[in-house]
C-alpha cells in the first residue's frame, strides 16, 4: 500500500525559511503504519500544529507526517483524571471537551493550539513550572512508533530510557500515536489574577519571588525598550483558579463556560513598519500603562492564551519573518539575564513579546528545556544583523550557564548546542539503539549535530 | 467509564455507514453533538471502534459500531437485522459516505477495479439504500443523507469510471426523491466537490476550492435540518458544475477537465 504524500515548503512559526518536505497526513494506524514503510523516504518526523518556532518541526528533503487526522480521544477515566488520546490531539480539544466537565491540562503554553504529541516532544512549559512543573511530569506513558516500526509503550518503569529521550526529544525517537495525561481538576474556568505594575528589573524581580510563594501561576512581560533607571519594566501577573462563589452573579449559573469571544485573522503578510521600532515603543508604552496594579477575575483561556484571539499573528512580522529566543538561567543569579537584557535594550531592537518568569525544578527529560532559574523569551524580527546580534546573545548565554530552548530555536551552532546540553550524547547513544536505520530526523537535529547528516540523498 | 452499555439508545438515532472515512466521522460527530445515538458501520472495525470510542467521550451519547461491507450485498438484510436490534428498532435515519475511487489510468487497464467501484458506490448504496428507504416509508417517518458527486453531473476523461457510477446514483436518488416526495421520509442528495480528505490528498488540488471534512459536516447537517433536497459542498460547485454541463461538445472535448 503506498499512502500519497504532498511536496510543500513548509516553515516553523517564525517564519524565517520554507525549506520543502513530502508531507503525509495519515488518517488511520494503518495507513500511519504505510506511510513509515515507505522505503523511498529518507527519514520522517511527525509534525502537529508547526507552532514551533524555528525548524524543530521541518525536516528538509525528507517527510512530515501531518498528525492533525490522528485526534482521536481513546480513554477517559473521572475518577483520576486519567486522559488517554492521540498524539494529533490538540490543547484546544481536550479544553473544549473537558473544561466544562471540570477539567483542564496540567500545563498550558502561550497557546492553545499545539497537539498533545508536540506539547510532549518539546516538554513545553506554562505559567506554573515554578509550581507544577512542564508537560512531560503530567505524562503517565505513551506508545512510540519507532524505526523499525514496532509500537514501544513507554512509562516511567517501561523503557524508562526511551520514556525520558522522548519528553523533550523534538520527535527524534519517533512517533507518538498515543498518550496517557493527567489532567487536572477546576472548579471554574475563570482565574483570579493580580496585576503589578514594576518599574524596573529589580523591583520585577523583587516582587516575582514574593508572587511565586503566593500564586501557582506567574509571568511577566517586560517592556524592552524602556532605558536607564526604566530597564526592565514591565507587568507581573499572578494567577489562581478562582472558585465559582469569588465569580460575579452573572458568571456564577455556568462557571465552566465561558462566552467565547470571537476571533480575528490577520489577512496577509503584514509590510516592515507594522512592528517597527517605533510602533513597539508605542504599544509598550500604552501596554505599560494601561495595565496599573490591579486585580480582576477573567476567562481561564484570556489568562492563558491572550494572542489566540488573532490568528496566524505570526504574519504581523511580514515576509521575512522573525525568530524567537528563549534562554535559561540556571539558578538564583540574576547577572546573565541583566547583561542581556541591556544588550537587547541598547540594541533597540524591539521586541513585541518580551516575557520573563521563573522556572521550578527541571525533570529528567533529556532535552528538556526547562531548569530552575530564570528564563527571558523574546521575539526579533528577521532584518539586516540578525545573525550577529544573536551571535552577541549567545555569548551572554555560555558565558552565564544559560542554554536555549529547542522549540524557538534556529540559529544556535552544535558546539553550543553539546555544551549547554550536556546529556545529548545519553540521547543519541538511545536513539541509535532504537533507531539505527535513523528514520526519524529533522532539520533542526541535523544542523544542531544531534544526527548525523543523512546517509541517503534527499528527496527534493 | 464510558463502556458501551452504560449508555443506552435513543429513538433519536442515525445510522452511518462508512464511518471512517473522514467526511462520515465529521457527520457522524455533527449528530453526537446534537445528542443523536449513533451506530457507526465501517469495513475497518478497529478504525471505527476508535472513532466511536471518541464520539462517546467527546458527547456522552450512545455509539456503538458494526461491521459493514458494503460490496458484500447478500450480507445486506442479515447486517440490517443486527442495526435493528442494537438500536431497538429503526434508526430514525441513514448517513451514507462510502465510496471508492480509483486511478482513473489504473481502471482503464482493470476491470476488476472498475467493477470494485460500481459495486461499492452504486449497487452497494441501492442496496442497503432500498432497503431502509422501504422500512422509513411503512412508518411514515425518517431520512437519509446520501454522499454522491459533483463528477456525476458530467462524464470527464479525466475521472468517468468513478463519475459514472455517481451519476447513476444521482439518477437513482432523484427517482427515490420522487418516489418519497408524497411521503414524510426526507431524502438529501449531497454533492460534494473537491474535499480534504484521504481521498483526494496528494492530487495538488487548489486549496480554495476544498472543504474540509468539518466544514462538510456542518454544510450537511444544516442542509438536513432545513430539509433540503440537494445540496452542494461547498455551494460554488453548483456553478461551476452548471457551466461544465453546459459547454458545447466541441469546446468540451478540447479541455482537459
Amino acid at each position: 500500500m503506498i499512502i500519497p504524500a504532498e511536496k510543500k515548503k513548509l516553515s516553523g512559526w517564525g517564519r524565517y525559511a520554507f525549506p520543502e518536505s513530502y508531507v503525509f497526513r495519515p488518517e488511520k494506524w494503518k495507513s500511519l503504519d504505510a506511510v513509515l514503510k515507505d522505503d523511498r523516504i529518507p527519514d520522517f518526523l511527525a509534525r502537529g500544529l508547526g507552532r514551533s518556532y524555528g525548524d524543530t518541526a521541518l525536516n528538509e528533503g525528507g517527510a512530515l507526517v501531518n498528525m492533525l487526522r490522528l485526534n482521536r480521544f481513546l480513554n477517559w477515566n473521572e475518577e483520576d483524571g486519567i486522559l488517554e488520546c492521540e498524539g494529533g490531539v490538540t490543547l484546544k480539544e481536550v479544553l473544549d471537551v473537558f473544561l466544562p466537565r471540570g477539567w483542564m491540562p496540567y500545563v498550558c503554553p502561550g497557546t492553545k493550539f499545539v497537539t498533545v504529541g508536540g506539547a510532549i516532544a518539546n516538554d513545553i512549559h506554562g505559567k506554573n513550572h515554578h509550581e507544577e512543573g512542564s508537560f512531560g511530569n503530567h505524562v503517565l506513558s505513551f506508545d512510540l512508533i519507532t524505526g523499525d516500526g514496532s509500537i514501544v509503550r513507554c512509562s516511567r518503569n517501561e523503557n524508562a530510557d526511551l520514556f525520558w529521550a522522548t519528553i523533550g526529544g523534538i520527535g527524534l525517537t519517533g512517533i507518538i500515536r498515543a498518550a496517557k495525561i493527567r489532567l487536572k481538576k477546576v472548579k471554574t474556568a475563570y482565574f483570579h489574577v493580580d496585576y503589578y505594575q514594576a518599574k524596573n528589573l529589580d523591583n520585577l524581580l523583587e516582587k516575582m519571588r514574593e508572587y511565586d510563594t503566593k500564586y501557582p501561576y506567574t509571568v511577566a512581560w517586560l517592556d524592552c525598550l524602556a532605558q536607564k533607571e526604566n530597564m526592565g519594566r514591565g507587568i507581573l501577573m499572578g494567577g489562581c483558579m478562582a472558585e465559582v462563589e469569588d465569580l460575579p452573579p452573572r458568571w456564577k449559573n455556568s462557571p465552566l463556560r465561558p462566552k467565547q469571544k470571537r476571533n480575528i485573522t490577520v489577512p496577509f503578510d503584514a509590510p516592515p513598519w507594522i512592528l517597527s521600532q517605533r510602533t513597539v515603543g508605542i504599544f509598550n508604552s500604552w501596554y505599560y500603562d494601561l495595565n496599573k496594579t490591579r486585580y480582576e477575575i477573567v476567562p481561564l483561556e484570556k489568562f492563558f492564551f491572550p494572542l489566540d484571539r488573532i490568528q496566524e499573528w505570526n504574519r504581523l512580522y511580514g515576509k521575512t519573518g522573525f525568530i524567537q529566543y528563549q534562554v535559561v538561567f540556571p539558578g538564583n543569579e540574576v547577572k546573565g539575564l541583566k547583561i542581556l537584557l541591556e544588550q537587547l535594550v541598547s540594541s533597540q531592537r524591539a521586541s513585541f513579546l518580551t516575557v520573563l518568569k521563573r522556572f521550578g525544578p527541571g525533570n529528567e527529560g533529556l532535552l528538556s528545556f526547562p531548569m530552575e532559574g530564570y528564563t527571558l523569551a523574546l521575539d526579533i524580527a528577521n532584518h539586516a544583523g540578525l545573525a550577529n546580534f544573536v551571535e552577541d546573545l549567545n555569548l551572554i548565554t555560555l558565558r552565564y550557564g544559560g542554554r536555549l530552548y529547542l522549540a524557538k530555536d534556529l540559529l544556535m551552532s552544535d558546539s553550543m548546542f553539546r555544551e549547554t546540553y550536556p546529556n545529548w550524547i545519553k540521547f543519541q547513544d538511545i536513539k541509535m539503539n532504537h533507531d539505527p536505520g535513523l528514520r526519524f530526523s529533522s532539520s533542526m537535529a541535523r544542523r544542531i549535530g544531534l544526527i548525523p547528516e543523512r546517509r541517503r540523498a534527499p528527496l527534493c | 467509564m464510558l463502556e458501551i452499555n452504560e449508555l443506552k439508545p435513543t429513538s433519536k438515532s442515525v445510522l452511518v455507514l462508512g464511518s471512517v472515512s473522514a467526511v462520515g466521522r465529521a457527520i457522524a460527530h455533527e449528530f453526537a453533538r446534537e445528542g443523536y445515538s449513533l451506530l457507526l458501520g465501517d469495513i475497518e472495525i478497529e478504525e471505527n471502534e476508535r472513532i466511536a470510542k471518541d464520539i462517546r467521550i467527546r458527547y456522552h451519547v450512545f455509539c456503538d459500531t458494526l461491521f459493514f461491507d458494503a460490496s458484500d450485498f447478500d450480507s445486506h438484510p442479515v447486517f440490517l437485522e443486527k442495526v435493528i436490534e442494537k438500536f431497538n428498532g429503526i434508526p430514525e435515519g441513514l448517513v451514507i459516505c462510502f465510496g471508492y475511487m480509483p486511478v482513473q489510468e489504473e481502471a482503464q487497464k482493470d476491470f476488476n477495479l472498475i467493477k470494485r467501484t460500481i459495486d461499492i458506490n452504486f449497487t452497494g448504496t441501492v442496496s442497503i439504500l432500498e432497503r431502509v428507504i422501504s422500512k422509513f416509508e411503512e412508518r411514515n417517518y425518517g431520512f437519509a443523507i446520501v454522499i454522491s458527486s459533483v463528477a456525476g453531473d458530467r462524464g470527464r476523461k479525466s475521472n468517468y469510471i468513478y463519475g459514472s457510477t455517481k451519476g447513476a446514483l444521482t439518477r437513482y436518488l432523484e427517482g427515490l426523491q420522487h418516489r418519497l416526495s408524497s411521503t414524510k421520509v426526507h431524502l438529501l442528495l449531497v454533492k460534494p466537490g473537491f474535499m480534504d480528505t484521504a481521498m483526494t490528498y496528494g492530487l495538488n488540488l487548489p486549496q480554495r476550492l476544498l472543504a474540509s471534512p468539518e466544514e462538510a459536516g456542518r454544510i450537511l447537517y444544516t442542509a438536513w435540518k432545513r430539509k433540503k433536497q440537494v445540496v452542494y459542498v461547498k455551494w460554488f460547485w453548483r456553478y461551476i458544475m452548471l457551466i461544465i454541463q453546459h459547454l458545447p461538445r466541441f469546446v468540451f472535448h478540447r479541455t482537459q477537465l
